[in-house]
């Protein structure tokens, strides 16, 4: 597959923006993770890079320099636990576990081990969120929840799991 | 016992933040919105910095520089030149940038546009964390408001003033945040710190080599009321003549009330956490980090420090982001600083040999330690190797002397340096019973 | 010279303002440990090892400094340590690297790179000349304390408290080169490389942090042509020659200094040799030419000089299958069969292809056979005609390269013909602020690095250049428009002109008189002094050649009124040293007729070539690493090559066979060596006007040349060729791990012209000439302007010399789609 005309325009206009074109590096990897199903392959990277006319090896390290964007395809959610001192301070440990354990997976940071068998959701333990205020918390697709308890994150999960996919687009 | 109904009224950025709408640009310019910029508009630009100077503002991001020092500072005559909002908040538990994006973009906006005036540039940037979706929309909708109604573009209400204003997304690293290395990601690249001389205000040092300034988003968020009310109001309150304002105390943690305070800098630690509704009940105080996980931890004796940028630095810690972690008697502090270096070692962007090295073993040590395979002289080599990424010898602020590149290294020693020197017996218990002195 | 004062470790020294400290400490005296910081690149301050305590005088409130009792300054010291390769010296500075403090940082740092460093230093190719290993013998602490050294815990095995960080080892980075992730210390000399000098971005770091690790994403894989040089900046054996891996330990390999002769850049480069193999090619420091640097082809075609292939004793063709015979024998034949032709026809039925590729002996020695011996003028060293070359000797050329303020590139390519200008043109722009303007009919690479890129029809540079030169005068432009180039750019490129302090002129070897004319003038024309040089490609010794009086005079034949008289028969036997015409021969049809022809040809070279094919005599020749002798540069710089190894077998210099030739034709010369040869040569230039006359060349006749517009129609596509690094030469197709890198033959076309005749990216095309057919692949971009096509000389297979006919002045083709394979 390839980006859509529609996304090589949107990167067009993102990179009119800058001074340089350059800078619109990250927005565009957006676009074209948006556009390949949540994950950048390498040939989404060279794609960005022609229609920036900057080196693909360029686009390739600064794609893997940034924990957003997925080097490997993830489910269709992404659920980000925050792990960080307030959450665990509050009980994230708790909920990791019991997420482990619900959906058996691993959430250490490997896309793989941290996706669920039937690929709904793919959960990975991130550092600070900055919702130190509502801990724990967590961030599915683009929007936060806090506060949460293990039936809290069970409600969240059950109602987007048949929800499309919402993806960040700059 | 203070609670936050208190001090309501002396908020400066919160001002307007529970009025309802206050996102949208009519209800903001309802509320004062862009008077602030408007009487900016009317003062030449070197009176402004003048203004900013004297209202002893300091910036609200992690150093705590004179935001009008900082505006002198930049070269002159130099074109282009930029102004850079700082929105990438990273600093563990903190989380006032956020709310302000999510709550109150258009006074961010307001303020980019105000310095970009005073500094004379023509475009500014607002680098918003990645993860803050909500808040870069926002930020992007006051923008575009700002457009509609004439307050962004060329010749601005008939000034002869131009100005665009973009907002930039992160992608998820938290040394972002540190103002170089948000400009090499500005700059479309990996966000690598650059090197200092030249400083961003300076030919060579900004964004692309250009003469810049960068400030955190809550700092720019001062500068409409400021300008709305002159310097001699603001340097009133806090603690003039070097801590005057208020600011934004993120507390969270083992409190019962955790969030985001807006207070005069004059406060105590002691009485922003009963703000923040106290310990919960039967619980007493272990340790305090204020400023952001970075900085030196406190204890119950530093209850009465004032929570200004020199007090803090005089008790033996930082202010840093304002941010306010509160531990009480159930914490393991091994665990806790464990948690920490973690973050550090995670964050770390690898330029540099002792960051990305040695955070690395700090943590591989304090990881057999914390699960009770620790080894007797762990303790002193994990302080050897904190001194080789960060020495103690001479000591200036709370760093010491540090080898590194940037501060990332030194703050991922900080929280297991200062955690050892306070809790050194259950580090030491940890080796000695292989488990935990708090949770068993 | 503005100097700045200083004291390091006690010592007084003074360095120039500018210099960066760690400099002055190495100045100094002392030994300053450091992995990231390399002269050449910019400093960075990365791997932290050169920190140093560091003081400045303290100013008092008049600025002056303040007076310690005894009239000394006070110094003031930094209360952070500082990385001296990145903090610029300054009156008065003290610097102390030999304090406890230092010494204990320093060795602290040595600590964490060892922390996850393998310790396989017995089977690294690094070994013996790694700074990691020596650093760590100089600063380091004797012991690790962290790392695989404590045992008996399972979850050591598994990688997760204790253990380095491990990686698949090696991994191969590209065709040249392996990674081993594991040794890397991620100093970024290799990245920085791709990004400051070969400016390429070759190479990245990917991920961040701990998990950082270096990698590429171009097509292929390090899409670069100085990739080597990579492997000789990195510090540890991360970065290892796939050619030279596990070949030996470099402390057995015998160093032997020489020069590069596969272009005429003139690299000073050092070839390793072990038991008389040549086992890898390094670069030499020499910063008036190469600098610290040499090109992939230069350091990686080494293994045709070792091939099995390669010829070791003569041979003589008998009933149509060469027979190996011994050297006397072989010379007997020659002799007697060349005495027959001349004593029957003349000396001048003998004809001579000379090299550029030999020494300047080589060349000496051979034009003394065919004017002396045989009795012959017809001799040239040109692979064609069409290519002048003028003698001049500029030793600063590369300087004034890389300080011009303005570049003006006329129809060369230097990238795939002199690399290491190429090099120097991206220093100038990218170290110096140079302007580069290119003027080709197509895109090259290094046009992503120029200001202005005028890319114009085929066949108009002359009126592109004659356009400028009335532009930079402020005259009227005229006869823009065939060209195809816009006004606004050539305004902007004649206004840099204009202002330019120091302009270098390059041109391509194939430049005609009246666009070198034009050239000149426009130089000329801005009333400042002119830097116009010349480009020879490829040939590394073309102007030593020239020197050597390689050419014909007094109406002797160039090379093509050779090609023609023999394939009309007036010329009987034809005499090549070091060419493969029927490769390189721009008229493919015309060398092969020559070659059918012509009663007795002899060939001296390294392979059974495509020409020694056709050959009645082939002499097996040496290597440019088997012998010594004088090489001239693109700047007519000589220079000395030195013999690394023995020429295989029975294999020899080309000056000893045509000097016992020369014995057994009845002329005994007496040279014993190279420096006998260049003696005389020496005196013979002292009595003429410091060059050979090298006489007017009798130029292609185009008359016959049809009108374009007829042959539009069935041959819509004007072709263009170029010289590609990475051709069909046959040392390439001999040198393994190289030849992977060679291109399947191509033909590069515009996009749009792809998109109307549906031709597919990688599709099969078939190009049509009068003259006869190639099935290439299509490349398809925008590199080249519609309607022109390109094809690379010499590609492996696909000669397209074949398909040219020099006899007009416009090349034109037809494209069919072939059968698509992507």
């Amino acid at each position: 597959m390839s980006l859509s005309d529609e996304a090589r325009q949107k990167i067009q206009e993102i990179a009119a923006r800058y001074p340089r074109r350059i800078s619109a590096t990250i927005p565009a990897l957006y676009v074209a993770q948006a556009e390949y199903g949540g994950w950048l392959p390498k040939e989404a990277m060279v794609e960005v890079a022609e229609e920036l006319d900057v080196p693909p090896s360029h686009v390739f390290g600064v794609a893997t320099f940034y924990t957003l964007f997925y080097k490997e395809p993830v489910g269709k959610h992404v659920v980000q636990l925050c792990t960080n001192l307030a959450c665990m301070l509050c009980g994230a440990e708790t909920l990791q576990q019991h997420l482990e354990r619900k959906f058996n997976i691993k959430i250490n940071g490997s896309i793989r081990d941290g996706t669920t068998a039937d690929g709904t959701f793919t959960v990975l333990p991130v550092e600070c969120l900055a919702a130190c205020g509502g801990a724990p918390c967590m961030i599915v697709d683009t929007e936060y929840y806090e506060n949460l308890t293990i039936e809290k994150v069970d409600k969240i999960l059950t109602q987007i799991a048949t929800q499309p996919t919402v993806f960040f687009k700059p | 016992m203070p609670t936050y109904e208190d001090f309501k009224s002396q908020r400066i950025v919160h001002k307007y933040i529970d009025v309802p709408g206050i996102d949208e640009i009519d209800v903001y310019m309802q509320h004062e919105g862009f008077e602030g910029f408007k009487k900016a508009l009317t003062m030449k630009p070197e009176d402004i910095i003048a203004e900013v100077k004297a209202s002893g503002l300091r910036g609200r991001g992690g150093a705590g520089f004179s935001t009008g020092m900082k505006w002198e500072l930049m070269q002159k005559n130099v074109e282009p030149r930029y102004v850079v909002g700082n929105d990438d908040e990273g600093e563990p538990c903190t989380f006032k940038d956020r709310e302000l994006s999510e709550k109150l973009p258009h006074q961010i906006v307001e303020g980019i546009m105000i310095a970009s005036y005073a500094l004379g540039a023509h475009k500014a940037f607002i680098y918003v964390r990645g993860e803050f979706v909500k808040g870069y929309n926002q930020i992007w909708k006051a923008i575009r408001q700002c457009y509609e109604k004439g307050l962004l573009g060329k010749n601005i209400l008939g000034s002869g003033f131009d100005l665009d204003v973009v907002a930039h997304p992160g992608a998820g690293a938290y040394i972002c945040g540190e103002e170089t290395a948000l400009l090499s990601s500005l700059e479309g690249g990996r966000g690598y710190p650059k090197m200092r001389p030249p400083f961003p205000g300076q030919v060579g040092g900004g964004l692309y080599r250009q003469p810049s300034v960068v400030q955190n988003v809550e700092t720019l968020s001062n500068l409409p009321a400021i300008l709305r009310y002159g310097a001699a109001w603001y340097a009133r309150i806090g603690v003039p003549p070097a801590n005057t304002g208020t600011r934004i105390y993120s507390v969270s943690g083992h409190v019962q009330k955790p969030g985001n305070y807006e207070l005069p800098l004059s406060i105590t630690l002691g009485e922003l956490i009963e703000v923040a509704g106290g310990l919960r009940p039967g619980r007493k105080l272990k340790a305090v980090i204020p400023g952001g996980a970075s900085m030196p931890w406190f204890t119950e004796q530093h209850l009465n420090v004032v929570m200004s940028f020199d007090d803090i630095t005089k008790a033996g810690s930082l202010a840093g982001s304002g941010s306010v972690i509160v531990m009480d008697d159930t914490t393991c502090v091994v665990k806790a600083a464990l948690r920490l270096v973690e973050f550090y070692k995670h964050e770390s962007c690898g330029w540099c040999t002792p960051c990305r090295e040695g955070l690395d073993w700090l943590v591989k040590i304090l990881h057999r330690i914390e699960h009770g395979e620790g080894r007797e002289g762990d303790l002193e080599l994990l302080a050897d190797m904190g001194d080789n990424i960060s020495g103690q010898g001479t000591l200036v602020g709370t760093f010491g002397t540090h080898r590194t590149f940037c501060l990332l290294g030194p703050s991922g020693v900080s929280p297991m340096r200062s955690s050892m020197n306070l809790f050194r017996e259950e580090y030491e218990y940890h080796i000695k019973h292989k488990k935990c002195m708090v949770n068993g | 010279m503005d100097l700045v004062n200083l004291t390091v470790n006690g010592q007084k020294i003074a360095v120039p303002r500018g210099t960066m400290a760690i400099e002055a400490v190495k100045a100094a005296g002392f030994d300053v440990a450091h992995f990231c910081y390399h002269p050449k690149l910019k400093p960075v301050g990365m791997c932290r090892m050169c920190l140093a305590e560091v003081g400045t005088p303290r100013l008092g409130p008049d600025r002056k400094p303040v007076l310690n009792e005894d009239g000394t300054p006070q110094i003031g010291m930094m209360p952070q340590p500082q990385a001296t390769c990145t903090l610029p010296v300054s009156e008065g500075m003290v610097i102390l690297t030999n304090t406890d403090a230092v010494k204990k940082m320093v060795a602290g740092m040595v600590e964490f790179f060892l922390a996850n460093h393998p310790l396989d230093c017995p089977v690294c190719d690094k070994g013996g000349e790694c700074p990691l290993q020596d650093q760590t013998m100089a600063f380091g602490p004797g012991q690790s304390r962290v790392g695989e050294v404590f045992g008996g815990d399972v979850r050591l095995q598994q990688g997760i408290w204790e253990a380095k960080r491990h990686w698949e080892k090696p991994k191969p980075l590209s065709e040249l080169i392996a990674l081993d992730r594991e040794r890397c210390i991620q100093c970024g000399r290799c990245v920085r490389f791709t990004q400051e000098i070969s400016l390429d971005n070759a190479l990245t770091f990917i991920y961040r942090g701990a998990q950082s690790e270096i990698d590429t994403l171009t097509d292929p894989p390090v899409d670069s042509k100085f990739s080597g040089n990579t492997i000789d900046i990195c510090p540890v054996g991360a970065l290892t020659s796939r050619v030279f891996r596990f070949t030996a330990r470099v402390w057995e390999v015998k160093p032997t200094h020489t020069v590069c002769t596969q272009c005429g850049c003139g690299c000073n480069i050092t070839i390793n040799t072990r038991l008389d193999k040549v086992l890898r090619i390094l670069p030499r420091d020499n910063d008036r030419i190469n600098e610290c640097w040499i090109c992939d082809r230069g350091r990686f075609n080494s293994q045709f000089i070792n091939s099995a292939a390669r010829l070791t004793k003569p041979l003589i063709k008998r009933n149509g299958t060469f027979e190996a015979v011994e050297w006397d024998e072989a010379l007997a034949f020659v002799a007697k069969t060349l005495t027959q032709i001349k004593d029957a026809h003349g000396g001048n039925a003998i004809g001579g292809l000379a090299s550029g590729k030999c020494t300047v002996e080589d060349n000496y020695v051979f034009q003394k056979l065919l004017r002396e011996v045989l009795g012959s003028d017809n001799v040239d060293y040109r692979p064609h005609g069409k290519i002048k070359h003028r003698l001049r000797r500029v030793p600063d050329f590369y300087e004034q390269v890389e300080n011009a303020d303005v570049i003006l590139l006329v129809g060369a390519d230097p990238l795939e013909e002199l690399p290491i200008l190429d090099l120097r043109i991206k220093k100038c722009i990218a170290q110096r602020n140079g302007t580069l303007i290119t003027v080709n009919p197509r895109r090259i690479l290094l046009d992503q690095h120029a200001t202005i890129s005028l890319v114009h029809q085929p066949h108009t540079a002359t009126a592109v250049i004659t356009a400028l030169s009335a532009a930079v005068n402020g005259s009227t432009i005229e006869g823009l428009g065939a060209t195809g180039v816009a006004e606004d750019l050539l305004k902007d490129a004649a206004q840099r002109l204009a202002q330019s302090q120091r302009l270098v002129v390059l041109y391509g070897e194939e430049s005609n008189d009246e666009l070198v004319a034009a050239l000149h003038h426009l130089a000329a024309s801005r009333d400042r002094q002119e830097a116009v040089f010349g480009l020879c490609r490829h040939d590394g010794n073309a102007l030593g050649a020239l020197w050597a009086g390689a050419m014909p005079k007094n109406g002797g034949l160039d090379v093509d009124g050779m090609m023609r008289a023999a394939a009309h028969g007036s010329l009987k036997a034809l005499y090549i040293m070091g060419q493969n015409p029927v490769n390189s021969y721009p008229d493919g049809q015309l060398v092969k007729e020559a070659l059918d022809k012509v009663e007795f040809l002899v060939v001296h070279d390294l392979f059974l070539t495509e020409t020694a094919q056709h050959a009645d005599v082939v002499l097996p020749a040496a290597s440019y690493a088997e012998k010594d002798g004088t090489v001239l540069n693109v700047a007519g710089v000589a220079q000395r090559l030195k013999q690394a190894l023995p020429p295989v077998g029975e294999s020899s210099e080309d000056w000893k066979i045509i000097t016992a030739l020369a014995y057994f034709m009845g002329h005994h010369w007496g040279y014993k060596s190279c420096a006998d040869i260049l003696r005389e040569l020496e005196r013979h230039h002292a009595g003429t006007s410091a060059r050979w006359n090298v006489g007017t060349l009798e130029r292609w006749n185009v008359e016959t040349c049809q009108p374009a517009d007829t042959e539009a129609e069935t041959y819509p596509f004007i072709l263009l060729t170029g010289a590609q690094l990475y051709d069909g030469s046959v040392s390439l197709r001999h040198s393994e791990r190289l030849s992977h890198l060679v291109e399947a033959p191509f033909v590069e076309l515009h996009r749009d012209d792809a998109q109307r005749l549906g031709i597919a990216r990688g599709a099969e095309v078939e190009v049509t000439s009068p003259r006869g057919a190639l099935r290439l692949r299509a490349k398809v971009g925008r590199k080249v302007l519609p309607g022109t096509v390109f094809v690379p000389e010499h590609q492996p297979g696909a000669p397209v010399n074949t398909i040219l006919d020099p006899t007009r002045q416009v090349q034109r083709v037809r494209l069919s789609a072939g059968r698509g394979d992507g």
